[in-house]
């Protein structure tokens, strides 16, 4: 076997004495989408933070394809490739769609202040195409005539989908989801489900943590359970779901 | 922090449809440049002493307010220093006149080379905090460079530096309409470059930064870079706000730059409003103005003495008082500023003719 | 015990315990509210306006200051309740600026009622009894009078804090406002008790200040300033914290006064404000988590 596209190993985190992910490893195969699943508060978003960068480790370690990550800062990880959606799709309010996809392709943009003071030809040209790019995108998927609207203003679920193609306009390495089906409908989901298989096909390594067994089922070879910090088993949906301690641990959450 | 929020469920699905305009979008640019030239070349050109001197004056403090708005508006941090650096430009700018370095617009640009130079001191221990830790840095700062330039005007300068007028050559730019022209093509300079700044990448990466510092991280900012950026640029242009200052004062002195100067810029920051050019511009322009309306609203008492020398006694206090006031308000109503009731009461108005022409095409 | 260092302990002790008390009431609404307050000083100067008037009226210390603290505890509460309770929940430095903006009006309310000149208050110490402590130290009836009642007034404030129904209330509110209001504690009148205490002890420094020297009303209020080298060394969220770096920074600046020269003083403490926020930003006693504000 290759190398990981993403490997997490004997990862803990602790806030205080909460030990709110303990010793947590796997690995997560070029291409593969891998789900992450367990009841509320157990260590989801901060395993996911932890990747990024913004929980530091008590021990552990992260890589991506071997690349040792974890004693970089967030923004060097995302130039890295480590891509990212948020739980709460409230986090950026205020952009406009279409600011809102250009801000993910961060990467392929003129950052140089002052060419844009200078408003220099060839950073408005960038600019220009990397706008088109977007349009496009966004047309794609349908969402062209939302463009101009401002992220508060749209359905919650759609907002979702928007960050969605945000991170993997990014073209990152690996694609880290957190919630992506929170407070959407089933339509909604029905839409993220498409875009993710999509990526999928394309080759995208995606990380998805959901509440929703069923969204995981569908889109994930293999998923990893997590309770109370620690992770209580690996394995296809249809396995991981049949043993009795999972069950359990959900039950107990719902 | 990032992501760890649910949301309760009672606000997720709906989302309210709000007819008010969100700021931090840049508003048409051509029609704006278009009033700015047109006010600009009819006082030029028709303006008696005092518009051409108070359009000086308003100028100077929008170039100042524009780049305070660029750290506070854009990348959320709260400076309470912004007369210490204006004073940076202006010593900087008094010493020049007086050498060989004096030709315009030299003193300018070395006034900002300075300028950058304090933002970065000053930004880089501020780095690690968010906007309250730098309001105190910043604190700090005020009085240090107050005692700084008082200990070195000395006992000669004491009253301050002589600022010699700028010139081209032979050719003397010191006249009150020169200055005036001067200061008008700086700043529309200025507002130039931060337009092509802020309608880029830059400006989105402000823009994430100001909403929520860790997951702009996530998304590939470097806030360390981005923060002490916008403070330099910020900083750099303060200066140059301080070096016009100093011409059209003549004199510089360390009493003018005191914290009452940089509590003032604040407050026409955020009257004007955040996340707009035009804003801080309207903010410095109504505050240049109070003490002028004071005047006539005392004027206008004339029939009753007692309101007019009361009025007239104690000018400034009322003018100090209504700027707090106006802070105040503000913060409290109407977050947008100035510039944003205007925004709104239009639109509103816009909407009551559309209906109105509706109604009159039903009947 | 020379006379200079004797010179700098009791002149020292007494501007810190105004430093102190400034910072107690700028903590407790810090640590209550979360606001980083520049008010501190109109709150000064309308405690020592108040305060005068009254004495002026023939009402003594044993009348006059009860009054003023009470009128002080009303007004502090009342401004919470009219401004920051609105904005409680916007960006933490939004309130910080609006209470600049409070600052000016108060103050410019302040002026236009009373002048500026300098504050006028019957003598009501006999400043010239001293008492001997040991060797050169000795403190005039006044100084000594700041100093008990700054004691009191910390005592008062943490058996208050940490043993009333009230003060269980406000640090409930402090460490997690949203839990405080789902176990049903009145988070708004627990702010408005805690921006009370802030504007009483910033009212009773004043007039402490108002009696040692004689103050135009500008100049009680640039002292709301100066006091931020101390709450910052101290911590912004400490009440031990802002006694230990009230008094620190107060006899610094009375060594920099006797050893180097009064112009130097407020540098001085300002540059130890910016050595604290590069080297150790939450303050001697603060929490660390303040540090990123
Ligand atoms: N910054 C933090 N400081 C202290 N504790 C934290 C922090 N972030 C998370 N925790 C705690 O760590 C635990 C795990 O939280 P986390 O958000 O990772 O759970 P989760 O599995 O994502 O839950 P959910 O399904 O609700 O999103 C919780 O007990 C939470 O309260
Ligand atoms: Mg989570």
């Amino acid at each position: 076997m290759t190398d990981p596209r993403l490997g997490v190993d004997g990862v803990v985190v602790a806030f205080g004495g909460l030990r709110a992910v303990d010793e947590v490893s796997f690995a997560v195969q070029p291409g593969e989408t891998f789900g992450i699943i367990g009841p509320n508060g157990a260590g989801k978003t901060t395993l996911l933070n932890s990747v990024s960068g913004l929980v530091p480790l008590r021990t552990g370690s992260i890589s991506l394809d071997s690349t040792a990550m974890h004693g970089l800062r967030p923004h060097q990880r995302a130039a890295l490739g480590v891509g990212r959606t948020f739980q709460a799709a409230e986090v950026f309010n205020d952009f406009r769609v279409r600011d809102y996809m250009l801000l993910g392709r961060l990467f392929a943009q003129q950052t140089s202040v002052i060419g844009a003071a200078l408003r220099l030809p060839g950073v408005r040209r960038a600019e220009k195409s990397e706008r088109v790019a977007v349009e496009n995108l966004l047309d794609r998927h349908g969402l062209a005539d939302v463009a101009g609207v401002v992220l508060k203003e749209l359905p919650y679920g759609l907002r979702k989908l928007v960050d969605i193609l945000r991170a993997l306009a990014g073209r990152p390495r690996v694609l880290l989801l957190d919630e992506p089906t929170s407070g959407t409908a089933t339509s909604d989901r029905l839409a993220l489900r498409d875009v993710l298989l999509e990526a999928g096909r394309d080759g995208m390594t995606t990380v998805v943590v959901d509440h929703d067994v069923q969204f995981v089922s569908e889109l994930c070879g293999r998923v990893l359970v997590v309770n109370f910090g620690q992770q209580i088993g690996t394995g296809t949906p249809a396995e991981v779901l049949q043993r009795p301690d999972v069950r359990a641990a959900f039950m107990g959450a719902d | 922090m990032t992501g760890e929020m649910t949301m309760p469920p009672s606000q997720v699905q709906t989302a309210p449809a709000r007819t008010r305009p969100s700021p931090r979008t840049l508003p048409g640019g051509a029609a704006g440049g278009a009033v700015f030239v047109l006010v600009v070349v009819v006082t030029a050109l028709a303006g008696g002493q005092y518009a051409v001197y108070t359009g000086t004056l308003i100028g100077i403090y929008a170039l100042v307010t524009v780049s305070q708005e660029w750290i506070i508006g854009r990348a959320g941090l709260v400076s309470l220093g912004s007369a210490a650096i204006m004073a940076v430009g202006a010593y900087v700018t008094a010493r020049l006149s007086t050498t060989s370095w004096s030709v315009f617009p030299i003193p300018l640009v070395v006034a900002m080379i300075f300028g950058a130079v304090v933002g970065l001191l000053i930004g880089v221990p501020g780095l690690r905090f968010r906007g309250l830790y730098l309001m105190l840095t910043t604190l700090a700062l005020q009085f240090i460079v107050a005692f700084a330039g008082q200990k070195y005007q000395g006992v000669e300068n004491q009253s301050g530096f002589v600022v010699n007028p700028p010139h081209w050559g032979s050719l003397d730019l010191g006249s009150p309409r020169a200055l005036f022209i001067i200061t008008c093509v700086v700043l529309g300079l200025v507002l130039l470059a931060l337009r092509g700044i802020y309608g880029g990448a830059a400006g989105r990466i402000w823009n994430a930064m100001r909403q929520d510092e860790a997951a702009a991280s996530v998304l590939g900012v470097n806030l360390v870079r981005w923060k002490l950026t916008a403070f330099i640029g910020s900083s750099a242009l303060t200066a140059l706000g301080g070096s016009l200052y100093a011409y059209q004062a003549g004199l510089v002195s360390y009493g003018t730059f005191s914290l009452d100067l940089s509590l003032t810029l604040l407050v026409m920051v955020f009257i004007g409003g955040l996340g707009t050019l035009v804003g801080p511009i309207l903010g410095a322009a109504v505050i240049v103005l109070l003490p002028n309306g004071i005047e006539r609203l005392s004027g206008a008492f004339a029939g009753i003495p007692q309101v007019a020398d009361w009025l007239s006694l104690h000018e400034a206090t009322v003018a100090n008082g209504i700027y707090g006031l106006l802070l105040l308000l503000v913060l409290l109503f109407e977050r947008d500023g100035i510039y944003g009731l205007v925004r709104r009461l239009g639109s509103a108005a816009a909407g009551q003719w559309h209906r109105r022409v509706r109604r009159g095409a039903v009947q | 015990m020379n006379a200079d260092i004797a010179n700098v302990i009791s002149n020292g002790l007494v501007t810190g315990c105004i430093y102190a008390l400034i910072g107690v009431g700028f903590v407790v609404v810090f640590r209550a509210t979360g606001v980083v307050s520049f008010a501190q000083g109109a709150f000064m100067v309308l405690g020592a306006l108040i305060f005068a008037g009254l004495a002026r009226a023939g009402l003594g210390l044993a009348v006059g200051l009860p009054v003023m603290l009470v009128v002080m505890l009303v007004i502090g509460g009342v401004i919470y309740r009219l401004v920051f309770a609105r904005i409680a929940g916007a960006e933490a430095f939004v309130a910080s600026i609006a209470t600049v903006g409070l600052g000016i009006v108060l103050e410019v309310i302040a002026l236009l009622i009373w002048g500026p000149e300098v504050i006028a208050v019957p003598q009501l110490f006999n400043f010239r009894s001293r008492v001997h402590v040991v060797g050169e130290l000795n403190f005039s009836a006044l100084n000594l009078f700041v100093m008990g009642l700054t004691v009191v007034a910390f005592v008062v404030i943490v058996v208050g804090l940490n043993r009333t129904p009230v003060g269980l209330r406000m640090r409930a509110v402090a460490n997690n406002p949203q839990l405080a209001a789902y176990s049903g504690v009145r988070v708004v009148r627990t702010s408005m008790i805690a921006w009370g205490i802030g504007g009483l002890t910033a009212g009773l420094a004043g007039v402490l200040y108002l009696l040692g020297s004689q103050p135009d009303p500008v100049t009680v209020y640039s002292l709301g300033l100066a006091a931020f080298p101390a709450i910052l060394l101290g911590g912004l969220d400490s009440i031990p914290g802002s006694l230990v770096g009230g008094i620190l920074i107060g006899l610094l600046q009375a060594a920099i006064g006797v050893f180097v020269g009064g112009e130097w003083q407020d540098v001085g403490a300002y540059c130890v404000l910016l050595a604290v926020l590069l080297l150790r930003p939450q303050g001697i006693f603060g929490s660390a988590e303040i540090g990123r504000l």
